[in-house]
């Protein structure tokens, strides 16, 4: 095992690069423990002011304990408050663009529900400029619809509605959350085409179901085949809002490579039996979102679960 | 990538995709993997993808033929470090199976004793006293040591090079896989275990088997090609006819089963790749 890991290292892959994790510890009575810990990477040094080019930290909070410290290499920034139950919490983790200007804000919400559930909702919001779909890079797509979509849907208003729903859904399979398919490009490239259309066809099913409410299963089924038979390249175009070629070295929305970019981890510890969630449910009953802020610019980001407090549901 | 199509009669096509870094590519193909010659009905299709280079070879098989070795990757001084050998065969029932050998053929000792009892030594301290038995201790160093290195160097996929570029998930990810692994075993092996010494023991393993040698790693040191070889993403694809009844591997939403790995995942013990379908 050590072997490997040495070769590892060797590669340049473990260079270090920036990232934020929130646990968020809930109670059942709607209260929660928010621990955010900021990293900055290895090699860098442990001042505030390192971390304040990446991260926007706001002083003075009340409530709000600052740790600086190191693990292993890394210099950490950990802050810790506790929210009562029913009281708002100010956001929290932002996250600056390359100029130092905040581009990324999340903002948490714990509600105790009628029932006695209690529900965790968190939204990323994007403060960057919003990317919209360039009509070149829907057509295409629309040729292709053009031999399933039922009649009744043929216009433009729907194509644009499933470029759009299709472009949000590319950047979130690639960037998440839930889980960044980004990473297999680098570590199992040739499974990527693979594993992307699994991913694909499971997260445009629902924007499609909510852009067609009454079309019929098997009607959504072509629609959705369809999408997947885009090749790499207007697919490429559709997700960066471009009707030019892909050109990898001029990224559009100024993306570095996953290992450079600051990885943004949520995890929550409900205080029962999770019962609704669009994140991944550990075995001990955690649950976590991964993602790059690349998957943010066709519009915010929503993390959901409901849990179940009390006795059996 | 490596793909066979299997078609119902129980013969196949095979098709071998190769690439090269272009920064590496003046060294040719020769230089990585050992690849049959063009002749015997084996066919080479060179092109360029990207700036990368890329060599596709193509041949058929016949079911239940005995084949010889396809492809090997070679490692330091052009010595293969493994090597990828097929079987199709159709049987008595009509069913066809599939399966591909990966054997190891580069340093016996890549994974060494001395590393095992040293393991060994850090589970039994990692264990709550009442489960320091020698027989735990083996078994436990043993399945966790086998649990690892699937994770980290596959099959179904190798977890290493996500690790690093992602390390916070890859935290979350591997102390779960850990945790279902420990929940599994632990009637067996750790009879009455509560859930906080599970966990501590879970993030311990963690710590044995990856964390605490990262920061020992030396990243001054420059990378070696024969080594770096070791850790080479290959992917192997199975499209099979009909249905598939049993697979070690993963299967796709269309019906294709994968798997990856890379070569230093086959050290300690051959793998083997297996699919089972009924062409109907």
């Amino acid at each position: 095992m050590r072997l490997f890991l040495a070769l590892l290292a060797l590669t340049g892959v473990l260079s270090g690069c920036e990232s934020v994790t929130a646990y968020t510890k809930i109670e059942s009575d709607g209260s929660f423990v928010r621990t955010v810990r900021y990293s900055q990477g290895e090699g860098s040094s442990p001042s505030l002011s390192d971390f304040q080019r990446t991260f926007y930290l706001p002083q003075n909070h009340p409530g709000v304990s600052y740790r600086l410290g190191k693990d292993d290499k890394e210099p950490i920034l950990t802050t810790s408050r506790r929210v009562s139950a029913g009281h708002p919490m100010p956001a929290d983790i932002v996250l600056n663009d390359q100029s130092h200007k905040p581009i990324v804000q999340c903002q948490v919400v714990v509600q105790k529900l009628a029932d006695g559930d209690v529900a965790y909702d968190e939204t990323i919001h994007w403060l960057g400029p919003q990317q919209d779909v360039a009509a070149g890079s829907v057509k295409p797509m629309s040729a292709i619809l053009d031999k399933v979509l039922p009649d009744r849907y043929r216009t433009k208003e729907y194509e644009d509605k499933v470029g759009r729903a299709m472009a949000k859904v590319l950047l979130q399979t690639l960037f998440g959350p839930p889980y960044p398919h980004i990473l297999d490009a680098v570590s199992t490239p040739d499974l990527f085409e693979i594993e992307m259309s699994d991913a694909l066809q499971k997260n445009i099913e629902g924007p499609l179901k909510e852009i067609f409410p009454d079309m019929s299963d098997d009607e959504r089924r072509q629609v959705m085949e369809s999408l997947l038979k885009l090749n790499q390249e207007d697919l490429g175009k559709l997700a960066q809002g471009t009707d030019k070629p892909h050109d990898a070295s001029a990224n559009s929305m100024g993306a570095r490579a996953p290992g450079d970019e600051p990885s943004l981890l949520f995890v929550v510890k409900p205080p029962g039996a999770v019962v609704e969630t669009n994140g991944t449910v550990t075995s001990d009953g955690h649950v976590y979102w991964s993602l790059y802020k690349q998957a943010l610019p066709y519009g915010d980001v929503k993390l959901h679960l409901v849990a179940h407090v009390g006795g059996s549901k | 990538m490596v793909t066979t199509t299997l078609h119902a009669d129980g013969s196949y096509q095979r098709q071998e995709k190769l690439t090269m870094s272009s920064l590496n590519g003046s060294k040719g193909f020769n230089a990585y993997f050992h690849f049959r010659a063009e002749k015997d009905g084996v066919k080479y299709e060179k092109a360029l993808e990207g700036d990368q280079p890329k060599l596709t070879i193509t041949r058929d098989g016949i079911a239940g033929a005995k084949e010889p070795i396809d492809l090997e990757v070679v490692g330091e001084n052009n010595k293969p470090l493994v090597s990828s050998q097929v079987s199709v065969g159709k049987q008595a029932d009509g069913k066809i199976l599939y399966t591909e050998r990966l054997r190891w053929l580069g340093d016996p000792n890549v994974f060494n004793l001395e590393e095992y009892f040293a393991d060994q030594r850090s589970i039994r301290a990692a264990l709550p006293p009442a489960y320091r038995s020698q027989k735990t201790v083996v078994a436990l160093t043993g399945a966790s040591s086998e649990l690892m290195n699937g994770l980290l160097l596959g099959p179904p996929k190798p977890y290493i090079v996500k690790a690093m570029l992602n390390k916070e998930l890859a935290k979350v990810e591997l102390l779960d896989a850990v945790t279902a692994f420990l929940e599994e075993h632990k009637q067996s092996w750790l009879p009455g275990i509560t859930q906080e010494q599970e966990t501590q023991l879970a993030r311990s393993l963690l710590d044995i088997y990856v964390y605490k040698d990262l920061g020992k790693v030396d990243k001054s040191k420059p990378s070696q090609t024969g080594e770096m070889q070791m850790l080479v993403p290959l992917a192997y694809v199975v499209k099979a006819p009909g249905k598939v009844v049993q697979t070690n591997g993963t299967v796709s939403k269309d019906g294709r089963v994968y798997w990856g790995l890379v070569p230093l995942a086959t050290a300690k013990h051959d793998i083997v790749l297996s699919v089972l379908c009924d062409p109907g």
